[in-house]
């Protein structure tokens, strides 16, 4: 009996019949071995192993290859920012010594202030003004295809060179938009360099960039909506007001949700926008956390300060992270 | 829903219909504009870059010297350079991203884990996308330093893999939910090994989403910049370092630094035309229908 059963689960091993037992493939066939195998009690351990693990084949190499580039550097951050570490010199161990000097850093704190205030308006504006178009889009279905297709075009280009193009435009002598503000009556005026336009210069240059991404994914979202709530809402006689407020707005939330979402990960990470415009000026008016970490790390060579203060980053990425995985959980039933 | 309505259009649904239509030709304009100027700079004439000239030919000649100097000319080597360093990078990167994030999201979608459940590992990974560069810019710049690998190619595609990784996988996972694991099954029964399933039948069913993952993550490696300036300074440099530090070297060269921005952004909006369908698709997890 043993012997007979050991060719059998061998034959079967290779036809990889532990994966139809998983997958629920049921038949008198399958059911008999399996009772078989659990009455030998898996004596032929080898090829159910062999399947059993073909599945962390798959998975292994990103998450491996995740730790070795995204969390161990996140760890070795926190040894790094324990140093008084500057470039060319051996690091020498100070405690807790940056971390005190970064909370009483006005600048520091300015750049946090700086980041959540960008973060908060640009993604506001973003979903806001995307979600307007979406709708609007949405009414006029003819010709739609094209505005989808010219609305891919600011998001694909490199914030390098979108921040770029706005420098020029927003040149005060050359720009178009300060000349056109003159023939217009206003005064001349310089966006980039002055203190009370140049942060309201970066949330324009990336509400261009990234609201035609937020229009994109919300008006595919409003395309797949199920038909059956409006045809029941028109036969009952329901204003497009309620239409839009009863059935388009709880259909789209979870949608916009995301893509909120995503825009805020995005967001947080700004950088090459205020890198090629105004530089973090006037002062440090404009200057995000990224900014700040660079400018420490490669501006002031002062590796171990940078890192407590990108560990210090990380924590408030992690906490927003975290709050948001949370939500996303719920409405994805994960 | 749009033909119910037709049927029951009033005067002021005709207005909205005005409305919309001009919020949307307005917004398009104004979204294309700074493309179209960017474009039209790079042929401009020095002089013609101090006057706001808008149209070509009517406001201003065009010319290509600009573009003949930067393929050809003097500054040729600079900027083939990096073109050349761009293009390896952002294909190879991409692909890399794919080719794990293709497994990893198939084998969350189809395996079940235990101890690490299968959301777990997703929004784990899902976290690490989150995570701004400048988290790890830090330890990343020793790590490539200590392995001597600063201002290589390598370098800078080892780091964009990591950071577009997760978007890899994130994309994939969903693509393969979408398609139903009895077509599988089906092949396991016949004789299939696992993998032999993998490459032959789910993988061919969502070619869609892996040339959209592909380009999406070329496009984010194409267009990144702080991890290129810290990972490179003369050897492994890209288009985007070019454009970022053009102004240090050039100025007000408006022509020069628009020349390089245009090269710089023409590869990833036709690989977005070409897959417009698949983007919007994608995005909506709406592939594989049937």
């Amino acid at each position: 009996m043993s012997d007979f059963g050991d060719t059998i689960m061998e034959k079967f091993n290779n036809y990889n019949i532990s994966l139809m037992v998983e997958s629920k493939v049921t038949s008198t066939w399958i059911g008999g071995f399996q009772q078989l195998k659990s009455s030998r009690g898996g004596a032929s351990k080898k090829g159910f192993t062999l399947e059993r693990y073909v599945k962390y084949l798959f998975v292994a190499p990103t998450i491996i290859y995740l730790l070795i580039l995204l969390i161990f550097p996140t760890i070795f951050n926190i040894y790094i920012s324990l140093h008084k570490w500057l470039i060319g010199m051996s690091p020498r161990f100070t405690g807790g010594e940056n971390y005190v000097k970064l909370f009483t850093d006005s600048r520091f704190l300015n750049d946090v202030i700086v980041t959540f205030k960008f973060v908060i308006i640009a993604v506001c504006l973003e979903v806001g003004l995307g979600f307007l178009l979406a709708l609007a889009a949405f009414r006029v279905a003819r010709g739609v295809k094209i505005f989808r297709v010219l609305f891919i075009f600011p998001v694909m280009v490199a914030p390098i060179a979108s921040g770029y193009m706005w420098r020029m435009l927003l040149h005060a002598d050359y720009g178009v938009i300060p000349n056109l503000l003159v023939k217009l009556g206003f005064p001349r005026m310089e966006i980039i360099s002055n203190p009370k336009l140049a942060f309201w210069g970066i949330i324009l240059i990336d509400v261009w960039q990234w609201t035609p991404f937020v229009f994109l994914v919300i008006y595919a979202g409003l395309n797949v909506l199920p038909r059956e709530p409006y045809e029941a809402a028109l036969v009952d006689g329901a204003s497009s007001w309620q239409i839009f407020r009863y059935i388009t707005l709880p259909l789209i939330s979870p949608i916009i949700f995301t893509v909120t979402l995503l825009r805020i990960i995005e967001a947080f990470k700004i950088f090459d926008i205020i890198y090629i415009t105004t530089g973090g000026g006037p002062g440090i008016i404009t200057e995000s956390l990224s900014l700040y970490v660079y400018i420490q790390a490669l501006k002031f060579f002062n590796l171990g300060y940078a890192a407590s203060a990108a560990w210090i980053f990380f924590l408030m990425v992690m906490v927003l992270t975290t709050l948001y995985i949370m939500r996303l959980r719920k409405e994805m039933r994960m | 829903m749009q033909q119910v309505k037709r049927k029951f259009k009033s005067k002021s649904a005709v207005i909205l219909d005005i409305v919309a239509y001009i919020i949307l030709v307005v917004t398009l304009v104004a979204f294309l504009f700074p493309i179209y100027w960017m474009v039209i700079t790079s042929f401009k004439r020095p002089i013609d870059t101090t006057t706001p000239t808008l149209i070509p030919f009517v406001d201003f000649q065009p010319t290509p010297n600009t573009w003949i100097d930067l393929l050809f000319g003097t500054r040729s080597a600079q900027t083939l350079k990096a073109l050349f360093n761009s293009i390896i990078i952002a294909t190879t990167s991409a692909t890399f991203c794919v080719v794990m994030g293709g497994a990893t999201g198939y084998g969350l979608s189809r395996f079940r884990f235990e101890k690490w459940k299968n959301r777990d590992i997703a929004m784990f990974i899902l976290a690490q996308r989150m995570m701004p560069p400048a988290v790890v810019l830090v330890p990343i710049f020793l790590l490539f330093n200590f392995w001597r690998m600063m201002d290589t190619q390598l370098a800078i595609i080892l780091a964009h893999t990591a950071f577009n990784l997760p978007f890899a996988v994130w994309i994939l996972r969903d693509f393969f939910e979408e398609i139903p694991k009895e077509i599988e099954e089906a092949a396991l029964v016949d004789g299939c090994s696992r993998i032999e399933a993998f490459l032959k039948i789910s993988l061919p069913l969502i070619a869609p989403g892996l040339v959209v993952a592909w380009i999406f993550c070329f496009a984010f490696s194409w267009n990144e910049f702080l991890i290129v300036m810290i990972l490179s300074y003369s050897k492994a440099v890209t288009l985007t370092w070019l454009i970022a530090t053009g102004p240090n070297f050039y100025a007000l060269e408006y022509w020069t630094i628009s020349t390089w921005g245009t090269i710089a952004i023409i590869p990833p909006m036709i690989l977005a035309v070409l897959i417009q369908k698949y983007i919007v698709r994608g995005l909506t997890f709406g592939v594989v229908k049937g």
